[in-house]
Formats: structure tokens, C-alpha cells, sequence
């Protein structure tokens, strides 16, 4: 079944829908969670909270379409499992810089175009600088364990994260879509 | 406006690992637990092969009359607009019963249109174009018409729907249909829209339908009321709470709840409606049928099949199969069976899977609807199949036929 009949038949009720979501996004979704929770959490609660994301999507299917499926499970995946480490006080961010963005995040318009320069920009870095920015702040490991994660000491992994964060800010400034203050 | 960099990363969509496969294992356990947590049935998975056990049948059949019922100028456009919600693009034959030979049926049996008086705040006109059901689904149809012209195409108007039975008890009821908003074809009915709505509901006929919508709300509206529910639900989880986020059982405070965050937005359009409709009794006898512990009601639209019993699930259930095998060799199921089935004798050109299937406001039963209504007389056989996987991981299905040979 694909993307269209799976939206479709979710926002008429029907189950098989929902089966079709899981059949196919399932592993997805479990992956970007587990890559969050493990090991602070259980694989039992990566379940419950892959489970989770797919019972919301069931209850709330209106705002689906075609285009935002994966981006739409993948957001609510990652917001699930940050929620419950927070509410585990099990993850606290970096203390980190702040961007000027010229773009509403609220807005959905906006945050697709940020999402899509963003997409662009980490298709154009080294493989090396994509893999910590991504580790770091969409899975929200520590640095200790992206360093493990990636093979590498943490005080290399902290020099990594700073040289791809600087590139990062750099191709997104050039872009119009960060400003310097 | 300043963000951090996981804010900017919450906008990242990772797609350096496959959707599917590798961990399959979790896709049984994730469905598993969505479907204990909509109290819904799952579906069997494809399967190996069949052992197909054929059990004598012990159905007890009424007798099914079939009156005819009002109908209106209506009719037309209200089965125009039925059909385009049913009809989706698809490379299969999902949705489409096949035809019985050289037979038609006269859909005008099966439409009513009883008196609908709504009430709206005077931006907007309502009607409602029909009602289409039997005793356990409603398929209707409002027409709603903006009174300033505004385009209300791409914009959503929630609607939430009480049924007030004959025995007096009330229950919110599940929205299945999409409730989309549609622009209104026909020539003569300028700058109107209609939502289509399909519920499911045992003894739904008869009752009496309350039907509200508070006004209608741009996608952007929609999306950041949902992403504030969304949140909301996520402080009850945490607090505990987890029947309060959803209960198939009482879904009310759900709703509510829904209902109560959407009275904080301005509706972009306006459009306040509500209206009681008395639902028509089911112009069809529903027929009961009871056999090796199965309990079903086939009635013109709908098969409802209740949970089979647990002595026949295995340590390693898989799921069940609801199956109509017509006279004419056609075969309507929910579980597809066109693939991954061996030593079955299916005319593949003959099956389809049923257009809805509503089960989830139904307790360890499920609601299989159909979208035209099939005759007792049309069918040869219904079956309840019972997957269970095997030591080898292959699926086993013994099939319990609970009416006809």
C-alpha cells in the first residue's frame, strides 16, 4: 500500500490503514526512538513509545498528508522519546548558542523551508560533520555518548562538534536563512 | 526570532537507515500494542499456506425483508457525493464489490432523508443531503454553504456526533469518516461544500443523532490545535494518565477534550451548526448468526463479527479473517488473501477486500461494511478464519464457516 492510500485510508478510519503504517514505519520509527532512549530506557519502553506515536497518528489523522508522513512520524517519534527522557530527567541539552532565524518555526510554512535548507545543508557537509550534528541534536545523545557512538574520544568528538556546527551556521547564513545579530 | 540547534534539528527527517526490514521484530510488537491500545483487532498477516478446516455449518438465519424507503430529489446528488468519497485512485480493485451478474441494484430502497432542522449562527446554511445505513453503520452527507462566499475547500470543519439510542443510553461515537470538505459539484448549487461521514454502532438505527460543529478552522489551525493536544496528552502520559489521553471505551472525555481546544481558536470561517436527526429504523432485518462460539450480525451494509473464542487462539495468535463467499464466485474479505496463500482455490479475479472496515468503537468485534448491499441470497458461504503462526513461522488459518456449506 502506498503513502497515499495508507493517508487515505487513515483519515477514513480505517484499520488497515494503521496496519499498512506500521507495516511499513514501524523499524523506522523504533529506530529514531531507540537511537534516543537506549540505554536509559528499555527496549520495553521503546515499544510503548513507538506504539505511542502510531496510536496518536490513528487518533489525529487529519493533519496527514502524502508529503509529511515520514517527516510528521519521524517528528513525533523524536518528540515522544525526548518527552520521556525529560520526564525520566534523564537528558538535559548542551548549553549552546542560539541562531537568528529569519523564519517562524510556529509557522508550518516556514518550518518547511527551513526544514528543506537544512536537509540541503547537511547533504553538502562531510559525512564526519553530519553524523555528530545529527547524533548530538536530533537523537540528543551526550557527548560521551556520541563520542562511543562514533568511535572516537570525546575530546575529538567535541572539536568535531564545533568545527561542523561553525560549517553548519556558515552554509545557512550564506543562505539568507541565519542572520548575524 | 532565536532557536537553539535542536530546535533546528527537530526539523531534520533522518533517512540514512530503511524505513522497513532489519527489525522486524518491533513492527509485531508496535502493532501489537496499537491495536491492544485501540482495542481494535489486527489484521492476520499474509500467509504461508492454509489449513483450511471445513466445519459444518449451524447458522440460525431470519428471514430479511427489505422495505422501501423514502426518496428524495436528493438521492442523485446525495449518492454522487457518496461515491466520490468511496471511489480512490488505487491499482487494485479495493472498494468495489465485484457486480453479480447482469443484476443492479436499485439504491433507492436503501436511502432515506428524514427531517433535519439545523441551527448555525447565520454565516453558513446546513442541510443534510441523506442518510445511507443498516443496523450497525451510517454513511451521511451534510451540504454546508458559506453564506459570504468564502472558499472553505482547504480548510477543516470537526465535527462531533452523540448517539442517543432507543433504549435511552448515549455514546460519543468515533468519527470514521473523513469529514473532509469537498466543493460541491452539481451546477445548481452554487458555492456549496459537502463532508461525508461513515459511523459505526451496534443497533446504530432507530436512535436519534446528535450531530455539532463549532466552526471552521484553516489547516494551520488544525495542525497547531492538534500539536497543543498532542502536547497535553503527553503531560497526562507522563502524569499517568494514559486512559485519559484515549479509551475506546469512553471516548467522550477524548472528545471533549478535542472540542475544548478548539473553542480557543478564532475559526477562520465561521459556521457554528447542530442538528438532532432521528436515524430511520434499518430497512433490512438483520440476520443473527451463531456458530462454534462466534457470534455475527449480517445485515444489508455490514458484517459485525464479535472476538472469536480465546480456546482457539494459540500461544501465538496471529489474528482473524472475516470472509463472504458470493454465489458467483466472488469472495469479499479483510484479509487479502490474492497473496502469500498456497493450496487455496480462489478465483483471484473475483476477490476484493471490503471498502471499511469500522472496529474500532466495538469491543473485541469488528464491523466489515459494504458499499452496496449484498442480498442472503447472494451468498454462499461466510467464514471466520483464525491465523495462528506455526513452529516455523509459517500461518495457519482454520476457517470456521458460520453460515452456508
Amino acid at each position: 500500500m502506498n503513502d497515499k492510500e495508507i493517508v487515505r485510508r487513515l483519515k477514513s478510519g480505517d484499520v488497515r490503514g494503521l496496519e499498512s503504517l506500521i507495516d511499513k514505519y514501524a523499524a523506522y520509527v523504533g529506530t529514531i526512538i531507540r537511537r534516543i532512549v537506549l540505554p536509559v530506557l528499555s527496549e520495553s519502553d521503546a515499544e510503548e513509545l513507538a506504539a505511542d506515536v502510531f496510536t496518536a497518528v490513528w487518533r489525529s489523522p487529519k493533519m496527514l498528508t502524502t508529503e509529511n508522513l515520514k517527516p510528521y512520524l519521524a517528528a513525533a517519534a523524536r518528540n515522544k522519546a525526548l518527552s520521556r527522557l525529560r520526564s525520566a530527567r534523564q537528558w538535559q541539552p548542551l548549553e549552546d548558542e542560539l541562531l537568528s532565524v529569519s523564519s517562524d518555526i510556529e509557522s508550518e510554512s516556514d518550518k518547511r523551508l527551513l526544514a528543506e535548507a537544512l536537509a540541503n545543508a547537511l547533504s553538502e557537509m562531510e559525512s564526519s560533520d553530519r553524523e555528530i550534528l545529527v547524533w548530538t541534536y536530533y537523537y540528543c545523545r551526550t557527548l560521551k555518548e556520541t563520542a562511543e557512538e562514533l568511535k572516537i574520544t570525546e575530546g575529538a568528538a567535541k572539536t568535531r562538534l564545533f568545527r561542523a556546527r561553525s560549517r553548519l551556521k556558515k552554509i545557512l547564513t550564506e543562505r539568507g536563512i541565519v542572520y548575524e545579530d | 526570532m532565536k532557536i537553539d540547534f535542536y530546535d533546528l534539528f527537530s526539523l531534520h527527517t533522518p533517512n540514512d537507515f530503511p524505513e522497513a526490514g532489519g527489525e522486524n521484530y518491533i513492527t509485531a510488537a508496535v502493532n501489537s500494542r496499537v491495536m491492544k491500545n485501540i482495542s481494535a483487532q489486527s489484521a492476520p498477516k499474509k500467509s504461508r499456506r492454509i489449513v483450511k478446516t471445513v466445519i459444518a455449518a449451524a447458522a440460525v438465519a431470519a428471514c430479511m425483508g427489505i422495505t422501501v424507503g423514502a426518496v428524495s430529489g436528493r438521492f442523485g446528488q446525495f449518492f454522487s457525493t457518496l461515491s466520490r468519497s468511496e471511489v480512490y485512485n488505487s491499482d487494485t480493485n479495493h472498494g468495489y464489490l465485484p457486480a453479480i451478474g447482469e443484476s443492479t441494484v436499485d439504491m433507492s430502497e436503501y436511502y432515506d432523508f428524514p427531517e433535519a432542522n439545523f441551527e448555525t449562527d447565520g454565516s453558513v446554511s446546513a442541510e443534510l443531503l441523506g442518510i445511507y445505513g443498516d443496523s450497525s453503520t451510517l454513511m451521511l452527507s451534510i451540504m454546508i454553504t458559506p453564506q459570504n462566499g468564502v472558499d472553505i475547500s482547504n480548510m477543516d470543519m470537526p465535527f462531533y456526533f452523540m448517539l442517543k439510542k432507543p433504549d435511552g443510553s448515549e455514546k460519543f461515537l468515533f468519527q470514521s469518516g473523513m469529514g473532509d470538505i469537498e466543493k460541491f459539484t452539481p451546477a445548481d448549487v452554487e458555492g456549496a461544500y459537502c463532508l461525508t461521514f461513515y459511523l459505526t454502532e451496534p443497533n446504530i438505527a432507530g436512535g436519534r443523532l446528535l450531530i455539532e460543529s463549532d466552526g471552521i478552522y484553516t489547516k494551520e489551525q488544525t495542525t497547531a490545535t492538534f500539536e497543543k493536544i498532542r502536547e497535553y496528552q503527553e503531560q497526562l502520559r507522563a502524569a499517568g494518565e494514559q486512559k485519559r489521553v484515549w479509551s475506546d471505551e469512553d471516548i467522550q472525555e477524548s472528545y471533549m477534550m478535542e472540542r475544548a481546544f478548539y473553542k480557543e481558536v478564532a475559526p477562520e470561517a465561521t459556521g457554528s451548526v447542530s442538528a438532532e436527526i432521528e436515524i430511520p429504523p434499518s430497512q433490512t432485518e438483520p440476520i443473527e448468526l451463531n456458530a462454534y462460539g462466534i457470534s455475527a450480525r449480517f445485515d444489508s451494509l455490514s458484517l459485525y463479527v464479535s472476538d472469536v473464542p480465546a480456546e482457539y487462539k494459540s500461544d501465538r495468535y496471529a489474528g482473524t479473517a472475516h470472509t463472504i463467499y458470493l454465489k458467483d464466485g466472488s469472495i469479499i474479505s479483510d484479509q487479502d488473501l490474492t497473496h502469500g496463500f498456497s493450496n487455496t482455490e480462489i478465483d483471484l479475479s473475483r476477490f476484493s477486500e471490503y471498502p471499511y472496515i469500522r472496529g474500532t468503537n466495538v469491543k473485541n468485534g469488528r464491523i466489515c461494511c459494504f458499499n452496496r448491499p449484498i442480498s442472503i441470497d447472494e451468498i454462499e458461504k461466510i467464514s471466520v478464519g483464525v491465523i495462528n503462526y506455526d513452529d516455523d513461522n509459517n500461518e495457519q488459518m482454520t476457517e470456521y464457516i458460520i453460515y452456508g456449506e
